[in-house]
């Protein structure tokens, strides 16, 4: 399995993402949420570059960092 | 290998929760660890720390920590935007007025069309409350029960676009009893709906 996220893997994404969504389109006026659902997805998209270039440490990464800052 | 880390797999699982419990403890590994093939990888790789079995708790974690982040990622760039956007539209609205009486060059301005009489405009006027708008007859049904002052408030709220605030100012009272009688009108409706339109549907399925 890949690491980074393939763009297939983007669209399935914000699919499990829509109840979010639709939460946050009622921080706006209900004439405008249709164009902020739409914004929403464009701009995830957009931040694929971003979203591809987040690094994560592997386990035992974690741990030893976990540790020094135990210490 | 790193020391640090080595020290740790060469103990088993129930000593390590024990040593390590502020490490279990985070949040990110009790996730993590919540699934049972992650588990499992875990069991495995503390039974016989092989490089090989390191190599694959490492992977499988990285991925989980990667995915995890993305989703946090995710969640306050809709969160956040979402604010903007109505920050943004709404500073468009202030700054960009209706204007009814700028005359465009080549038209007449707005204004001048306001006081005529316009058979289609009159029609829109005269009927902007709710069931003009509405086609389902159970709904419109519905809508006749309601008291008013429910009414009107609904009406005020999906055909005009108010809000709580503005329809309170109206009637000289609190935005919390606005609230409620919308609430209760709502509740009203979907009752309504429920009992007439589902009900009689299932009915009809059962035979």
């Amino acid at each position: 399995m890949d690491k980074k996220l393939s763009k297939e893997e983007l669209v399935d994404l914000i699919d499990s993402l829509n109840p979010k969504i639709k939460k946050s389109l009622k921080n706006t006026n209900y004439q405008d949420r249709n164009d902020l659902e739409q914004e929403i997805k464009l701009k995830i998209i957009e931040s694929y570059e971003k979203i591809a270039a987040i690094e994560a440490p592997n386990f035992e990464e974690f741990l030893a960092q976990f540790l020094t800052k135990q210490k | 290998m790193n020391p640090l880390t080595s020290h740790f797999f060469s103990h088993s699982l129930e000593f390590l929760q024990q040593q390590y419990s502020a490490f279990f403890e985070q949040p990110i590994i009790q996730v993590f660890l919540q699934n049972p093939e992650h588990m499992k990888i875990l069991t495995e790789t503390l039974d016989s720390p092989s490089s090989h079995n390191i190599c694959h708790l490492n992977e499988t974690f990285k991925i989980f920590y990667y995915r995890a982040k993305v989703y946090k990622y995710m969640c306050s760039l809709i969160y956040f935007f979402s604010v903007d956007f109505d920050k943004r539209v709404r500073k468009q609205r202030e700054r960009y007025r209706m204007v009814l009486d700028a005359t465009p060059s080549d038209a007449v301005g707005m204004i001048d069309r306001v006081g005529n009489y316009d058979v289609q405009l009159e029609k829109m006027g005269e009927t902007n409350d709710l069931s003009s708008h509405i086609s389902d007859e159970e709904m419109i049904k519905a809508l006749e029960k309601l008291t008013a002052k429910q009414n009107l408030v609904l009406t005020m709220v999906f055909s005009y676009g108010l809000s709580n605030k503005e329809i309170a100012a109206y009637f000289h009272e609190s935005p919390q009893n606005i609230s409620s009688i919308r609430k209760q009108a709502l509740m009203k409706l979907r009752k309504h709906y429920m009992d007439e339109v589902y009900n009689r549907k299932e009915k009809s399925h059962c035979g």
